[in-house]
């Protein structure tokens, strides 16, 4: 079995929180909400996945009229790939599920 | 006041317009405190330490240290093994010592001190090599204090301990050595990763 390298619980929660919803810009202030991390936080994690090439990022206008553009955020395909498999191992270690060997009770 | 690094202005900008979404005044104020740690993170990563002079002379004022060091001791071993002493050789106590050191090794500290040296040069010049040029000299001269360690009659072990010292304080200089050495070689570390800025 392929080492999977995991990733901080931070990291993992922001990472399911984009995965929920893998096509749609979300703000960082939405992200915070949705995971509970403070901006000081959430701000760095954003900036190292997306100099990893894992998040895209760009300017969307605001929805009211008159407010100045805003930053949104989505996984790139690799970003996504990587998202399932950080949250898969965050599940399997925090159930403490390890597999059963054949014939052991 | 922008505490970013230039290169992370786009995510400033993010940070500071997210600011006028959030709808309660203490929410918000919360929220541009985290906004600053953050740049402050950035800021800290993307700084290069040497590019600040008082940390660059301290580095090579220390690195100099080591470097005479390393030469007197490669001097005084050569100049014995060589047959160039006169009989003023002020230090009889250390014949015995110097009787059992095998040749290569005032040579290869020769090489340390010369390689320190040139680290020296490398620092004050800001140069990514000058990791190597640490690091290198650094590993050899560990590697020959184990070889040392290792021969009962260097007497080493004996002079690091506290009883031949007399006081705990004098066992305190080796180690505080070693760390500061080891500090200067994390700092040239993570300035060599540390992409060059773009004004200077």
């Amino acid at each position: 079995m392929a080492l999977v390298r995991k990733c901080s619980r931070q990291t993992v929660a922001l990472l399911a929180a984009l995965m929920e919803r893998p096509r749609a810009w979300q703000y960082g202030y939405e992200l915070s909400k949705e995971t509970g991390l403070k901006s000081g936080t959430l701000y760095p994690i954003l900036m190292r996945l997306s100099d990893q090439g894992l998040l895209n990022s760009c300017w969307k206008d605001a929805e009211r009229p008159g407010r100045p553009p805003r930053h949104v955020y989505r996984l790139t395909a690799t970003g996504l790939a990587l998202a399932r498999e950080q949250v898969e191992v965050s599940v399997e270690s925090e159930s403490g599920l390890r597999p059963i060997k054949a014939g052991a009770r | 006041m922008q505490v970013s690094p230039c290169e992370r202005e786009e995510w400033a900008q993010a940070m500071s317009r997210e600011v006028d979404e959030i709808p309660s005044e203490r929410e918000a104020l919360r929220w541009a405190l985290g906004c600053l740690q953050a740049s402050c993170h950035e800021r800290l990563k993307s700084m290069r330490l040497t590019s600040w002079w008082p940390v660059r002379w301290g580095m090579a004022l220390w690195i100099a240290l080591l470097a005479i060091d390393a030469l007197f001791y490669a001097g005084i071993t050569l100049t014995y093994k060589l047959g160039l002493f006169t009989e003023h050789y002020h230090y009889p106590q250390n014949v015995p010592l110097l009787e059992v050191t095998p040749l290569w090794e005032p040579l290869l500290t020769l090489v340390t001190g010369v390689v320190f040296l040139l680290a020296i040069v490398l620092i004050l010049r800001r140069s990514r090599v000058a990791f190597g040029a640490v690091v290198a000299p650094f590993a050899i001269m560990l590697l020959q204090f184990a070889v040392r360690f290792s021969r009962p009659e260097s007497g080493y072990l004996q002079s690091l301990s506290i009883v031949y010292q007399k006081s705990p304080f004098a066992v305190i200089w080796p180690i505080a050595g070693l760390a500061i050495t080891i500090l200067i070689c994390l700092a040239l570390w993570h300035d060599r990763r540390t992409p060059a800025p773009l004004y200077e």
